[in-house]
């Protein structure tokens, strides 16, 4: 059995839209530690390692482990009825095979959607050692991904043991976005040599619909390796995201 | 199994033309096939997951797999498009891409084995609904994402029914035989197993697994569609009866869709000559089985037919067409009626038949089916008279039909199944006159019409004028084209030439329900001019004891009022048409 309250929905609300971008479905695994998913797309490019543990939650009783397995689709939809002020309480409902979803806030709003059944995928952590780190305020990096969105589907990440740049090139021109030592929304940086990778874009657009609910995004990565982004989410909460870089060869 | 491995084989296969090396290649992949992976790796080779009648495919058009691309590749899709327009094969495109592949994956992918590629396959084969053409779309790019650039090829073929490497399925059957019976001169066996069941596959899998002895024990089973017997084809009923020795079963060949009909208590298949299963396409035609074939089981096979409802005519094959759809097929049924014409029986309660002869089976089908107006047995005579046979095909030709089939009724009369022999020979047609001009016909007869028509005519006797007789000689019945305004007013305009008896300058031999003194004219055209053992119109000119009719008949709504009947076309002009149209048809 599990049950959960946790205090601001919008949060879920961010997280479910930004995972709903990267599989259909998914399996939510529930232990007295917390409540997690990892999830990779079809063409494994990209991964989700979702971890909101038993303290970032008001109330949180599981016996066991209670795997519970949603259609992000519909889970969404519901998820997007949360308003501002709403707590949200998770029920898993084993034998009637439902995932209760309620909204506490001016009324008391119940919504339930069936549990898939689905099979449990071995989904190793990526091993990639890491030459640089940089710590961003979540909303600048969303603001840099939509100035690089104008020119290029593609990204090009480099840090210098100086600055984050985010540069791209395309059909209509070049665009460059700099986070240096002195920009504020820089938090910290850590780069011993000067690294840089590309990305497709609309990976990180997608992955980023989580903004919301984070405050910052911790970047690591290193030459033409995956990039590793850790959005810190309320009380302790964490939303991972792996994404394996382009290799521009000719 | 690596399904790179396969796709080794594919290669190869590929490059030669040479039915012998591609026979030797498939039984090397034979061989080292683990056996229970044999009628997958059968089923793949033949750019299938499952035999044709269980009726799965892939569903994923051109546009689909180049999204799947765009997908697995992370390419813009005019950039898919472009590549595919200058390579022109998709396979090629899929494997162009995997080789400058640019996105990388968090993981080194896995070799595909051949269960997975095929467990896959299986999976978007079977994903309808909602939203599956991007689940399709997914699992595909999911593939797409492990498979190296040739095996990326041969992926994008076959999920877009491209694999085409011109392996025939006799080809496969040599290879079995080859491979696991114990050499070629076991082939009949490999192939009577194959006959039995239609489906390569699970012949293989008895055949890696159990060899000779497993193959020697397939037998009819309801539910499984019988490769069907195929007939020769002559052009003379006389050449077919010295060929027959001399007496020969005749059934009119219906130009309809040939149909296998399994029937097991309630439960209802129907196949298609290529073993698609089609039952869904003839929910009247299922419940005719249920309900006129008198057999608790039953395999029987007929011709389903297209009619007007009206007339009871038959109308062309095409018309079947209607059906070839998944929506409305209610509206399709009342729209496009059919009509089953049985002509054997293969298997009744437990009894195999395909070992009796023709005599013995079309009597046994005669015992279990009731007859209705919708559901009956072909048309035959059993003849030795060759002027009878061809009177016979001369009928089943205006009638609507392609001509006979000619039947051995000998002992040895067997329903050889999957084969093409000379026990059954179709007679058609050499030669056919179209009709390129309407013509303009005198109303002589009406005959009652039914259902809709009931109070008006369901068809008009019509006659051409012979001014060297001083009579009018029958041509056609028609009951096509006429508007439902047209048939309100038909018994109106006629009454007043109606009379008891036949006219004194009507020459007919049909019996119509109702005789017109010769007045009205109105214009008609149809497909083509016709011997016919029924119309009087010239009467042994062409032929003997035969005249000439019209095929498929309809009136073209021009009321000749200008006309009197002794303006009508004339029969000599009728002959002159029909020697001018008169042209040999090209075997097919």
């Amino acid at each position: 059995m599990f049950r959960a309250l946790f205090h601001d929905a919008r949060t879920w609300r961010y997280v479910v839209d930004a995972i709903s971008t990267l599989v259909d479905e998914g399996l939510f695994k529930a232990t007295e530690e917390g409540l997690r998913l990892r999830a990779m797309d079809p063409s494994h490019v990209a991964m989700i390692d979702f971890e909101m543990p038993r303290d970032a939650f008001d109330e949180y009783e599981c016996e066991g482990e209670a795997k519970i397995g949603v259609n992000f689709d519909e889970m969404k939809k519901i998820m997007r009825r949360g308003r501002s002020g709403d707590s949200l309480e998770l029920i898993h409902d084993a034998d009637k095979k439902r995932l209760i979803l309620r909204f506490r806030g001016k009324s008391v709003r119940t919504f339930s959607i069936p549990l898939l059944e689905l099979e449990e995928e071995e989904l190793p952590e990526p091993t990639i050692e890491f030459k640089g780190l940089a710590i961003v305020t979540a909303k600048a990096l969303n603001e840099a991904i939509k100035d690089i969105a104008i020119t290029s589907d593609y990204v090009k990440i480099q840090m210098t043991p100086d600055a984050l740049i985010l540069t791209a090139s395309g059909e209509s021109g070049e665009v460059k976005v700099e986070f240096t030592r002195e920009s504020e929304a820089l938090l910290d940086l850590d780069a011993s040599e000067e690294i840089s990778a590309t990305y497709t874009l609309s990976y990180l657009q997608d992955v980023l619909k989580v903004v919301g609910a984070a405050d910052t995004v911790k970047l690591q990565f290193s030459t033409n390796m995956p990039i590793r982004l850790d959005f810190n989410l309320p009380g302790g909460g964490r939303f991972t995201y792996f994404l394996a870089p382009r290799i521009e060869t000719e | 199994m690596k399904y790179l491995r396969l796709c080794e084989f594919y290669e190869k296969i590929e490059r030669t033309s040479s039915r012998i090396d591609m026979t030797n290649l498939l039984v090397s992949l034979f061989k080292e096939t683990p056996p229970d992976l044999i009628d997958k790796v059968v089923y793949l080779t033949q750019g299938k997951i499952c035999p044709d009648f269980v009726g799965l495919e892939f569903g994923i058009a051109e546009k689909m797999a180049m999204r799947a691309l765009v997908y697995a590749y992370g390419k813009p899709l005019r950039d898919v498009e472009e590549l595919f327009k200058k390579l022109g094969d998709l396979g090629k495109v899929a494997e162009k891409l995997s080789s400058m592949k640019k996105q990388m994956t968090l993981f080194v992918a896995k070799e595909l084995t051949v269960s997975q590629v095929f467990s896959t396959l299986e999976k978007i084969a079977k994903t309808s609904g909602e939203g599956a053409q991007d689940q399709k779309i997914k699992l595909l790019s999911g593939l797409l994402t492990s498979a190296k650039p040739k095996e990326a090829r041969y992926l994008l073929r076959t999920v877009t029914g491209r694999l085409r490497l011109g392996i025939a399925d006799m080809t496969i059957l040599d290879a079995l035989a080859m491979a696991f019976a114990g050499g070629k001169g076991n082939r009949p066996i490999v192939e009577r197993a194959y006959n039995l069941c239609s489906d390569l596959g699970e012949v293989a899998r008895v055949a890696a697994k159990e060899g000779l002895e497993g193959l020697r024990k397939f037998t009819v089973r309801v539910g499984r569609p019988i490769r069907p017997m195929l007939a020769q084809r002559l052009s003379s009923a006389r050449e077919v009866l010295s060929k027959l020795g001399g007496v020969a079963a005749c059934e009119w060949k219906y130009d309809g869709e040939r149909a296998q009909m399994h029937k097991k208590g309630d439960q209802v298949w129907i196949f298609s000559r290529r073993l698609e299963n089609i039952t869904d396409q003839y929910p009247d035609v299922q419940e005719y089985i249920r309900e006129n074939i008198l057999a608790d089981e039953a395999i029987v096979e007929g011709e389903i037919v297209a009619i007007n409802p009206d007339t009871e005519e038959f109308l062309p094959f095409q018309e079947l067409m209607h059906r070839r759809r998944k929506y409305d097929i209610e509206k399709a049924m009342k729209e496009y009626p059919v009509k089953v014409f049985l002509f054997d029986a293969l298997y009744v309660d437990g009894q195999d038949l395909t070992s009796k002869p023709y005599p013995e089976r079309r009597k046994i089908l005669e015992q279990i089916v009731r007859e209705t107006d919708r559901f009956c047995l072909s048309q035959m005579i059993i003849s030795n008279d060759v002027e009878e046979i061809e009177r016979f095909f001369e009928q089943a030709i205006e009638a609507g039909c392609e001509g006979l089939v000619m039947k051995s009724i000998r002992s040895d009369s067997i329903y050889q199944a999957g084969a093409r022999g000379w026990l059954w020979i179709k007679l058609k047609r050499s030669y056919q006159s179209k009709m390129a001009e309407p013509i303009d016909v005198v109303i002589v007869g009406g005959f009652a019409g039914k259902g809709k028509r009931a109070g008006t005519y369901g068809a008009l006797l019509c006659a051409v004028y012979n001014p060297d007789r001083g009579v009018f000689e029958t041509i056609c019945k028609v009951g096509s084209g006429f508007t439902d305004a047209d048939l309100q007013t038909l018994p109106n305009i006629l009454e007043p030439y109606k009379v008891d008896r036949k006219p004194k300058d009507v020459d007919s031999k049909l019996e119509p329900d109702v005789w017109f003194e010769p007045a009205k004219v109105i214009e008609i055209i149809g497909d083509e001019l016709t011997l016919s053992p029924v119309h009087t119109c010239a009467w042994g000119v062409i032929k003997k004891d035969a005249g000439i009719a019209v095929r498929f008949p309809r009136f073209t709504g021009r009321w000749r009022d200008d006309k009197g009947p002794y303006d009508a076309t004339t029969t000599s002009e009728i002959v002159e048409m029909y020697r001018m149209q008169l042209k040999k048809i090209e075997t097919e």
